[in-house]
């Protein structure tokens, strides 16, 4: 059994120790995407690779999960892996850590109210099949509320080119 | 056979990103299909990305939350509920309503920061995947009534999405391990649905995200060839972000010589179109990446009509 370290471990106590611990029994590897991943299998699982990791929140594959939330379901443990990686990736994107693709799309987000950039094909498109051009409209209080919660400000920590 | 007027399939659209920005044939197809089955669509001015539940949610959960309630209470000041076409978009949605009806001093927190745009959630909305509303509020068995032409010779493996069904306390409708009702729902358009074993298994896209191309592949290879050894002729997609992975990946797999097998690629919302009458052509199949088979399909589409 191990225990993980990273800062944000105190505001996972509400969920109980437990959550915390892992012995690599594989379950959840049967599931995970990154278990794809060259060098992970059966006998090493992402997980555990990440619990046991000295530094977690710049762990090469911490935001290649996606979120499905499927090792939640299969724990036998009733770890939940996902609770402590967002916290992670939280830690990670504060301090700059983060790839730089994941402050792009944010600063994507905070720009244009969409995650995908609209192109020219887009409008094209978009007018051959009489559907309207897309307006953010409400972009003004999207950036608004990124100024309130210091999201915009933790924008300018990254690191690294893309 | 029309579904009857009923105020309950009246629905705010939510569009997200990835349909209006890359697929905006998919929108079309909603806009065109949609009131067909008596689903009536309402655009409001001022959606913004949900956000999505992967990048940004780790970015910063409280961000995610907030934004995902400023959509929220955008569909509720016209008292409409949300009909969306992207199971991601589904998710965040959705979760940020269940936990600020859960948290109410989250909920407190969060509207203190609306209240400076002039905004406010007062209670939860109700948002569902247009896959959810189909299979909820006409069912498999008026689906099945109401579609014009069969595709009884298709035989079709369906892939369900990360976030199609989970996590299952907040998303409520299917087995995210088995993904039974949406299959229901591909029957009734006629389809032969093909099962398969690596069902649970993601389509791969968030290791291209990451820049993880062979393993990403991996993920696609290992999905198509299987369900292609249990006998499926093309497979079917809810989510445009797994259209987008099986269409790209296949094509790539394949110049890769990783392997030499290639499945169409189908979201939901084509065979819908398929089922109601509409070719090939019409439901943009030429756009399709993977489109080789295009004589297969064309002949699987009018044997025995």
């Amino acid at each position: 059994m191990i225990t993980i370290n990273f800062k944000g471990r105190k505001n996972l106590y509400d969920y109980g120790e437990l959550r915390e611990c892992c012995f690599e029994c594989s379950v959840c590897s049967l599931h995970c995407v990154i278990q794809n991943r060259e060098g992970y299998g059966g006998r090493k699982t992402f997980v555990y690779d990440l619990f046991s990791s000295e530094a977690p929140q710049v762990h090469e594959a911490l935001w290649a999960c996606s979120g499905c939330h499927k090792c939640v379901d299969v724990c036998p443990q009733e770890v939940d892996p996902l609770k402590v990686i967002v916290s992670l990736q939280e830690q990670s994107f504060e301090e700059g850590d983060a790839p730089p693709y994941v402050y792009d799309l944010v600063e994507l987000v905070l720009e244009t109210g969409m995650a995908f950039p609209v192109t020219k094909k887009t409008l094209k498109d978009r007018e051959k099949l009489g559907l309207p051009t897309p307006e953010a409209k409400g972009i003004d209080e999207v950036r608004r509320i990124a100024r309130l919660t210091g999201l915009k400000e933790k924008l300018r920590r990254k690191k690294g080119g893309n | 056979m029309m579904v009857k007027k009923d105020k309950k399939l009246r629905f705010a659209l939510f569009l997200g990103c990835l349909i209006p920005a890359r697929f905006p044939r998919f929108e079309y197809l909603a806009r065109r299909l949609f009131p067909e089955f008596g689903i009536e669509l309402v655009d409001l001015e001022g959606f913004s990305c949900c956000p999505d539940p992967v990048r940004f949610r780790g970015a910063d959960q409280f961000t995610w939350l907030t934004l995902a309630a400023r959509n929220l209470a955008i569909a509720a000041e016209e008292n409409l509920s949300i009909l969306t076409l992207c199971p991601a978009c589904t998710m965040t949605l959705a979760t940020a309503s269940l936990e600020l009806q859960k948290n109410p001093e989250l909920l407190v927190k969060v509207n203190e920061t609306l209240k400076d745009v002039g905004r406010k959630l007062e209670g939860p909305v109700s948002v569902r995947h247009f896959l959810k509303v189909f299979y909820e509020d006409i069912g498999p068995e008026r689906l099945r009534k109401m579609i014009k032409k069969p595709l009884s010779n298709l035989r079709i493996s369906y892939h369900s999405g990360c976030h199609e069904n989970n996590p299952p306390e907040i998303m409520r409708f299917d087995n995210p391990f088995n993904p039974k009702k949406t299959e229901e729902l591909l029957g009734a358009l006629g389809v032969q649905v093909v099962d398969y074993g690596e069902k649970s298994q993601c389509c791969g896209s968030p290791l291209t995200l990451d820049g993880k191309m062979d393993d990403s592949l991996h993920a696609v290879v290992r999905k198509v060839e299987d369900m292609s050894r249990f006998g499926a002729e093309a497979l079917a997609v809810g989510c445009t972000s797994c259209f987008q992975q099986f269409e790209i990946g296949q094509v790539m797999a394949v110049r890769k010589d990783l392997t030499g097998i290639q499945l169409p690629v189908f979201h939901f919302l084509e065979l819908l179109a398929l089922a109601m009458g509409w070719s090939l052509d019409e439901i943009g199949f030429r756009e399709h990446k993977v489109r080789g088979e295009r004589e297969m399909l064309e002949a699987r589409l009018t044997e025995g009509v």
